[in-house]
């Protein structure tokens, strides 16, 4: 899998911000296929120079929608935490 | 203080300075109905604004995935950072053309238009320099001596025996009646009814005509003078006449095939019409409900008295508004005195065309008239604007209750009540007018109070200012 199929895109949330600021963790949306090894080597490519020393992983939960009696669900979604060395860091746009 | 505007004139230059929290306008003259306004704005000064207004947007701005004032600023600048800097930047900008506006009294015809951002790629850090061009109205100083005392000629315009009798035809023909012609042939301003059939098909119709359209039923006839003219009802004339498509009324498959071919016709007069006008005499009289024919001569002689009277006024008015244009010099902006041009010629054009002149002609013809068009628009204009110097300079102004007067009379005249009037002359933006109309003319009372007006014969007036006069003295009151 190629590292921009790996890697959909960064998140923005008060959790990621914080998260970056505090334990220099970054968050992204990644692909639902891609294991903790592929998300690592992504990384490392994409952003030549650092370097992943943790990765963690969870699936998102659909959440329940209802138009009129129909019940749905959007679709889950696997969000990976990733930390990098001390010193570290990514552009991510601010 | 160091919030207050510090300003300084630089007569030489003709350029005036100001220099307030790192913004300074320059204002420069460039003709007399010109003038740039010059803006730049420090760096640090800029940088700072941004700061503040981008602060101020982060601690409102709700972004997905955070609340209310929990975005980093950075991220509220990618999403709206460009926005906020066209803000800024406008506002500045305009606060800080109003401002020169305000502060060296310039009176702006045209507001310039507003900064191009695709031209200005501003980035916080840098400073910001801008230009404003734009037309300004002439400075004028007015000496008491230009407006009293104007020496102006004016027409004694007297009713004559030739208005009166132009009148009381016009007056007689609103009673004028279609009466039948037996013993007279056809006349250029008659009304024919008359069978049209074509010669050589089986198709008729009967129709009415006037000889001088030239077009009998669906046909078009050339020459139709010649052949008709003199003819009496009961004659038979034969004519070549031309298919008209357009002429064509309802269903006819004969004419179908003929369309805009020349055809004989054949064209059997019934009956022959005239316009009657009747004698102004005790009959008509009697008929109006009046006592006799005198009557009728002395309500158009009032009448005609009347016009002629407001006749002169108006040409004393032309010629004090002449006078006054020639006393004072007065350069005019040239984008002003190009939109009236513009918009006269637009007016003019669709004149044309609704009277159903062809285009090309149309066009031709109102390119023609372009120059004196351009002469007319400059003369109402610098006369407008000196009518309005001289009214402030000897504080006339139109008071509420003359607004309301008029307002009244407008009302009475459309069977309105005030208020309704009131509200239609302000949505249309009359009002406004109505005001400067009215000021206007208590200003040419002024003049008139103050001028010294010389009454001469038409003769003389004519021959003194011949065909330059603004409108013919002779010209009949009421054409």
């Amino acid at each position: 899998m190629d590292s921009h199929q790996v890697i959909t895109r960064p998140l923005h949330t008060e959790k990621s911000v914080r998260d970056m600021n505090e334990n220099n963790t970054y968050h992204f949306e990644v692909h639902p296929d891609a294991t903790k090894g592929q998300i690592r080597h992504a990384i490392e490519e994409l952003f030549p120079g650092r370097t992943v020393v943790d990765v963690r992983t969870l699936w998102v939960k659909g959440k329940a929608r209802r138009v009129r009696w129909n019940v749905g669900r959007t679709r889950k979604w696997k969000k990976a935490m990733v930390k990098l060395r001390p010193g570290d860091s990514i552009d991510i746009g601010y | 203080m160091p919030d207050e505007p510090e300003s300084s004139v630089d007569a030489a230059a003709e350029e005036l300075e100001e220099t307030e929290e790192g913004v300074r306008t320059t204002v420069q003259r460039t003709g007399p109905c010109e003038c740039v306004i010059h803006i730049e704005a420090d760096a640090e000064h800029l940088s700072e604004k941004y700061k503040e207004e981008l602060t101020s947007l982060q601690a409102e701005v709700q972004l997905p995935g955070f609340r209310r004032g929990r975005a980093p600023v950075g991220l509220v600048e990618r999403r709206m950072g460009s926005s906020l800097r066209e803000d800024l930047i406008t506002t500045l900008l305009a606060d800080a053309y109003e401002e020169a506006v305000a502060e060296h009294e310039l009176r702006v015809v045209q507001e310039p238009e507003g900064p191009d951002f695709e031209e200005i790629d501003w980035e916080p850090g840098q400073p910001l320099e801008h230009e404003f061009r734009c037309d300004v109205l002439p400075r004028v100083e007015l000496q008491e001596s230009d407006y009293k005392g104007l020496e102006v000629d004016v027409p004694r315009l007297e009713v004559t025996d030739e208005m009166i009798e132009g009148e009381l035809e016009r007056f007689a023909s609103q009673f004028a009646t279609w009466e039948e012609v037996s013993d007279e042939g056809v006349d250029w301003d008659d009304y024919v009814e008359a069978e049209v059939s074509l010669a050589d098909e089986d198709w008729s119709e009967e129709v009415g005509f006037h000889p001088r359209s030239e077009e009998i039923g669906p046909f078009q006839v050339e020459g139709v003078k010649g052949a008709l003219l003199g003819a009496r009802a009961g004659d038979e004339i034969e004519l070549d006449a031309r298919v008209d498509p357009d002429l064509i009324e309802g269903e006819a498959e004969v004419l179908e095939g003929l369309l805009g071919q020349m055809v004989r016709i054949r064209v059997e007069i019934q009956q022959v019409t005239r316009h009657s006008v009747p004698e102004v005499d005790d009959d008509l009289a009697a008929k109006l409900g009046l006592n006799s024919a005198d009557e009728i001569h002395s309500i158009v002689n009032r009448r005609l008295e009347t016009m002629v009277e407001q006749r002169q006024e108006e040409l004393l008015d032309e010629m004090l508004r002449r006078a006054l244009v020639e006393a004072v010099e007065l350069p005019l902006p040239e984008s002003l005195v190009e939109d009236a041009s513009q918009r006269q010629h637009t007016r003019r054009l669709v004149q044309l065309l609704r009277s159903g002149e062809p285009r090309a002609e149309a066009e031709e013809r109102a390119a023609e008239e372009a120059d004196m068009r351009r002469e007319a628009v400059e003369f109402s204009l610098r006369s407008s604007f000196l009518l309005r110097e001289i009214a402030e300079q000897e504080r006339i102004l139109v008071t509420e209750s003359e607004v309301e007067e008029q307002v009244r009379a407008f009302a009475a005249q459309q069977g309105w009540r005030p208020e309704k009037a009131r509200a239609y002359l302000e949505e249309g933006g009359m009002l406004r007018s109505l005001r400067t109309d009215m000021r206007e003319s208590k200003t040419l009372a002024f003049l008139k109070e103050n001028a010294e007006i010389k009454e001469l014969t038409p003769e003389e007036f004519n021959a003194r200012y011949g065909g330059d006069e603004p409108a013919a003295a002779e010209q009949a009151p009421g054409e």
